[in-house]
């Protein structure tokens, strides 16, 4: 059961995700305000140059970790930004946030760990271990 | 004078349904330009320039642009807090289409698992 080992070295790799996912749910607050100014503005494409940005890092460094990862598991970790979406709408635009959304975040939440639980199972072995 | 301002909210709502349908088309766009990141990653490549510069790769992130300005588009008018919500679609999203395309497995605790999101997106837009 060399299992415990893999997991160990699996660390980084899931540091760096949640940074990526992380600079992914920035990337989306940059977006929602380019949304808010005129288009072709200044500061529409301050924004919009920033949400490519952050979404570039996130696609580079997303593209290290599926290689390091089944695509699922790195799927069932994803939903950290459904709480940072909820942070930051709250924080930043003044969004109501109301139970149903906190009880539906969870609900997502809880279905996403489902599959991502069946997933960790069924992938181990097959993806990344011919190229570490 | 009542009558100006229930057509102003009629029309928000209308804005903010049109923006979720844009909302969705750009996740559906990202979806397939995941698999697509999947299909590559799966490959060897003689390079680490390679890994992203190939077809695949280049096909992927050009339609990862799309969805950046649609979703950007769309968050003209729908609330933050609800974008990682409607991403979550996605997660319904990849496994069926992994089914198909990736060849990859579907059985009864992923179906439930989607299940569930759906669930949970529907509850979360109850008070959209």
């Amino acid at each position: 059961m060399s299992d415990s080992n893999k997991k160990g070295s699996l660390l980084p790799v899931y540091l760096l995700m949640h940074f990526g996912i992380f600079i992914f749910t920035m990337s989306t607050v940059c977006a929602k305000l380019a949304a808010q100014y005129e288009m072709f503005s200044f500061h529409f494409f301050l924004f919009y140059g920033l949400d490519l940005f952050g979404a570039f890092l996130f696609a580079v460094i997303w593209q290290q970790v599926l290689k390091r990862m089944p695509l699922s598991v790195a799927y069932a970790n994803k939903p950290v930004s459904l709480v940072w979406g909820l942070i930051w709408g709250a924080l930043l635009f003044q969004e109501q946030i109301k139970w149903n959304m906190i009880v539906g975040a969870i609900v997502i939440f809880a279905g996403i760990l489902i599959i991502g639980a069946d997933n960790e199972g069924a992938g181990d072995g097959k993806a990344g271990d011919t190229d570490a | 004078m009542k009558a100006p301002a229930t057509e102003r909210r009629v029309t928000q709502m209308h804005d903010v349904r049109t923006a979720v349908m844009v909302y969705l088309v750009s996740i559906l766009i990202s979806v397939f330009s995941q698999i697509l990141l999947k299909i590559s990653a799966n490959k060897t490549y003689p390079s680490h320039l390679r890994e992203y510069l190939n077809p695949h790769v280049i096909i992927a992130y050009g339609m990862f642009f799309i969805s950046t300005i649609l979703t950007m588009l769309a968050l003209k008018y729908v609330p933050l807090s609800s974008g990682p919500v409607l991403e979550s679609l996605s997660y319904v999203l990849v496994p069926v289409l992994s089914y198909f395309i990736l060849k990859e497995s579907l059985n009864r605790r992923k179906i439930l698992g989607m299940a569930v999101i759906l669930a949970g997106v529907f509850l979360f837009n109850l008070s959209l």
